[in-house]
């Protein structure tokens, strides 16, 4: 297309185009916020994929996640590490799965992952109760966490083994009209 | 915690080409369940390349289709972003590899079709830019959310679907009538009688829809009697009928088809699941917001959210005893009976009244002019409320109390309807019966159909109306089937097509003195429609600027000085009103010693959706609840709250600072669309804007 940019060769951002929901603007665009969160580390040409890694507090310090009470899940979900120390290709492939056209299914399963405190693949009461604390920050009574964690353990699971699995949760959030709108960031 | 992610890193499966012949079909299936998919890419998969049958087209060609597909759907995958641009390079270098061996043909089926696919999108994108209002819809709903804007696509439908209608008759009816008919003047029916003719241009005749506009190709009575016009020979009667049929059978197809393909897509079997606690869990963060006070403000009303649906939980198990509750139900049935009966009585009472005044005196008030017109939409506008008000005796379940008011609100609807035409009927036969029998100009008795419609502000009705002349010359039998399709149209924005045609044959009188008797009764039943429909727009603009607007600006400003509070009185009061609204932007103050925002730039999620959705109010809630922190734990208990969130469930607007926030009454939406128009609840906001039902502000 003519662009004079040197961050990226051409084949990598065609091949970010087709592994994220991003067009080569917004992709410029992300890895100039990249860049900016900490611009002696992160170089500003990546045609040799450079091995750079932001650490977790400088990521959960943007705006857009800044208030967020899951940030460091999010964070941790799409690191690779787990630890959240996001690349940029996590960092887009993060907000990738964040924006409005990423479908359901795809925003559902790291939904799941986001929730899934102890990451074993279940959201048992722990994962419930913390979620619920760190949404509420803290401010509901024991006893109402414990009744809210009970009941959405028992509304949502079908196979009774007193924890969600993803089908459980799966089959919970694809009925919840506003998932798709508040599961969402836009960057 | 490493090995935990295993199964997201990398794979210990790898897919053999033999294999990925086979399972073409079952991986494009499997690409939504790869939570548990182990499947992807390893380093081996270069050697297993090698072992593709290079010698077979056909599997040559399968294999690059199923690349392909891969790599169409690979950015919907939940892998890594490593493993993805992996399996995508490795995909692109095979089908690179390959397709310079296939055959020209298929070469160039494929490449057909891609072009195709290009030059749809292009198309869909030239498309999309000539949609009106797609920019500001766009922009509304970055800032209030997909409820408040899909209200907005519900009415550029609506819009659409008149103009298509406008179209119709136009082309069909008045277009032919324009080009070949008899010149104004010429025939009777065409001109305006000398005595009206110095007072054809007033405001008042033109308010009345009298003067030129009467004698115009809006109304009936113009159209001449003629089978044929002009020299082709355009059977304009014939037309009017068609058209009519194709009016209204235009308009229920279309409105069948929404409905379809919205339940279709609609998620929310909303009786059988409930998944209260689990949503309010999990969906209600917004992760758009990125300002501390909004996230406090949410913070807040999520808890109350949660606090509430506890307090239901646990009043779901007290219960209050039987005898009273079917006795208070009984009581809230029979003053809804009473008020529809009541509303009937009032309109016909009122035609009846215009009718008698006309009679007397010669000259009438504006108001009298118009009495009907305002009785009608007063009634209409503040009959649903009341209605409201009756409900909370019921103590239903908030879904099945907005079932019930729905109902309600279509008979009283319906009533009022068939009323007015029923008197405006018996007004036209006392009308015809009083007139001297002349030598007859009964003409013929063919059978003519008029046809109203009007898409005005509270209802979209399709008149039909069949007059039968018959030979007997004093009165003429009317029977009038009408059909209404109420749909929840609202705001006044909505268009009207202005026609309102009506037919008549018999009231061509030769000598009379009084206008009444010169003019068609049918057309005089289209101008009274006509100014209803304009009276109702009229009254729906000064209810929005007046009541609405002002009321804002009072609670807000003055919210402060009074300490009774004004912001939940007004809330309720608001939600009564704005419950038959389906969106709902009341406005609201704040704890109000928040200072105002500066506005928050859109790259730091300046777009504060807070879609509640059909769960209670909690933005209500959270005002409240920073009230309580305010002022020192305050005293509310949680029964307040629940009633509160009870009779508020509809939706509310917060008015924080500077922004608005809006919630969706997502409740009232679904049902609608059960009820009477299919919108679509998803809040999906790229695809399908099907548009909520956003009814006539009066009533839901």
């Amino acid at each position: 297309m003519g662009n004079k940019q040197t961050i990226f060769t051409d084949e990598q951002l065609d091949a970010y185009q087709d592994c994220t929901f991003f067009t080569r603007k917004e992709i410029l665009r992300l890895h100039g916020r990249y860049h900016e969160l900490a611009p002696h580390l992160v170089p500003m040409d990546y045609t040799n994929d450079p091995d750079c890694k932001l650490p977790l507090a400088l990521i959960v310090n943007m705006p857009e996640l800044k208030e967020n009470p899951f940030r460091n899940r999010i964070v941790e979900s799409f690191s690779e590490d787990g630890m959240g120390n996001l690349s940029f290709n996590e960092f887009v492939d993060m907000f990738s799965v964040l924006s409005e056209m990423a479908p359901r299914e795809l925003k559902a399963i790291y939904a799941f992952k986001i929730y899934d405190f102890n990451v074993d693949n279940y959201l048992c009461k722990e994962d419930l109760e913390k979620t619920l604390n760190k949404l509420t920050k803290e401010e509901l009574t024991p006893e109402e966490v414990e009744l809210v964690c009970e009941k959405t353990i028992e509304e949502a699971d079908l196979d009774g083994d007193n924890k969600l699995s993803y089908a459980d949760f799966e089959n919970m959030i694809s009925r919840a009209p506003d998932f798709l709108s508040t599961f969402h960031i836009r960057i | 915690m490493s090995t935990a992610s295993e199964p997201w890193v990398g794979s210990s499966r790898s897919l053999s080409a033999a294999k990925r012949h086979k399972s073409i079909r079952k991986n494009s299936r499997r690409i939504y369940s790869a939570y548990q998919d182990q499947q992807g890419s390893s380093d081996d998969e270069d050697k297993e390349d090698e072992r593709v049958d290079s010698n077979d087209p056909e599997e040559m060609f399968q294999n690059i289709q199923y690349q392909k597909e891969i790599i169409a759907n690979i950015r919907t995958r939940p892998w890594p972003m490593r493993r993805k641009l992996k399996v995508l390079k490795q995909a692109r270098e095979i089908v690179l590899k390959y397709e310079g061996r296939l055959t020209r043909t298929r070469g160039y089926q494929t490449a057909g079709a891609d072009l195709l696919k290009k030059l749809s999108r292009v198309l869909y994108n030239i498309v999309v830019l000539f949609i009106p209002w797609e920019v500001r819809i766009k922009k509304i709903e970055s800032h209030f959310g997909s409820g408040v804007a899909s209200y907005f696509i519900f009415l550029r439908w609506l819009f659409g679907i008149n103009i298509v209608l406008t179209i119709m008759t136009g082309a069909f009816i008045v277009l032919p009538e324009l080009l070949a008919g008899a010149p104004f003047g010429t025939t009777r029916s065409k001109t305006i009688p000398k005595e009206h003719l110095a007072s054809a241009q007033d405001l008042d005749t033109i308010w009345s829809l009298g003067g030129y506009l009467q004698y115009s190709v809006l109304f009936y009575g113009y159209y001449g009697r003629v089978r044929k016009i002009g020299s082709a020979g355009y059977r304009l009667p014939l037309a009017y009928f068609l058209v009519g049929m194709a009016v209204f059978a235009y308009s229920f197809i279309i409105l069948l088809r929404k409905m379809a393909k919205n339940s279709r897509l609609s998620l929310a079997s909303a009786s059988d699941e409930n998944f209260t606690f689990c949503w309010r869990v999990f969906c209600a963060w917004d992760y758009l917001i990125g300002n501390p006070e909004a996230a406090e403000s949410k913070g807040a009303a999520i808890v109350n959210n949660i606090r509430e649906a506890i307090v239901e939980e646990q009043e779901k198990k007290k219960d209050t005893s039987l005898a009273v509750l079917i006795s208070l139900r009984i009581l809230a049935n029979i003053l809804v009976l009473l008020s529809l009966a009541g509303s009937i009585y009032i309109i016909y009472f009122v035609v009846d009244r215009s009718q008698k005044l006309e009679q007397e005196k010669p000259e009438l008030t504006l108001w009298e002019k118009n009495e009907v017109s305002v009785v009608v939409s007063l009634i209409t506008m503040i009959a649903p409320s009341a209605f409201e008000l009756v409900a909370q005796l019921e103590m239903y379940h908030p879904r099945t109390s907005l079932r019930f008011q729905l109902a309600r609100v279509l008979v009283l609807y319906l009533g009022n309807l068939y009323s007015l035409i029923i008197a405006l009927l018996d007004k036209v036969n006392s009308m015809s019966s009083a007139v001297p029998v002349s030598t007859g100009n009964w003409s013929d008795s063919s059978s003519f159909l008029a046809t109203i419609s009007q898409p005005e502000v509270n209802s979209f009705s399709t008149l039909v109306s069949k007059i039968s002349v018959t030979e007997h010359h004093n009165s003429t039998i009317a029977t009038i089937a009408t059909v209404l399709e109420v749909t929840n149209s609202s705001s006044s924005s909505s268009s009207r097509s202005s026609s309102a045609t009506v037919s008549n044959q018999t009231a061509l009188f030769e000598k009379n003195t009084r206008s009444q008797q010169d003019q068609c009764w049918e057309t005089y039943v289209g101008q009274e429609m006509l100014k209803l429909s304009i009276i109702d727009m009229i009254f729906t603009v000064a209810s929005i600027l007046l009541i609405d607007f002002i009321r804002g600006l009072v609670v807000r400003y003055l919210s402060d000085c009074c300490c009774w509070d004004l912001e939940s009185k007004f809330q309720d009061y608001r939600l009564q009103a704005a419950a038959d609204k389906s969106w709902i932007s009341g406005k609201r103050t704040s704890p109000a010693r928040r200072p105002p925002f500066p506005s928050i730039s859109r790259r730091s999620g300046g777009v504060h959706e807070l879609s509640e959705g059909r769960r209670s109010l909690s933005i209500e809630a959270a005002g409240f609840a920073a009230k309580l922190r305010r002022g020192g734990r305050g005293h509310t208990t949680a029964h307040v709250i629940v009633q509160r969130a009870r009779a508020q469930e509809k939706a509310a607007a917060l008015f924080f600072g500077s922004r608005h926030y809006t919630m969706e009454g997502g409740e009232i939406l679904e049902l609608y669309r059960r009820s009477i128009k299919a919108l679509h609840p998803h809040d999906a906001i790229t695809t399908n804007r099907i548009l909520t039902a956003p009814t006539h502000h009066s009533n839901i």
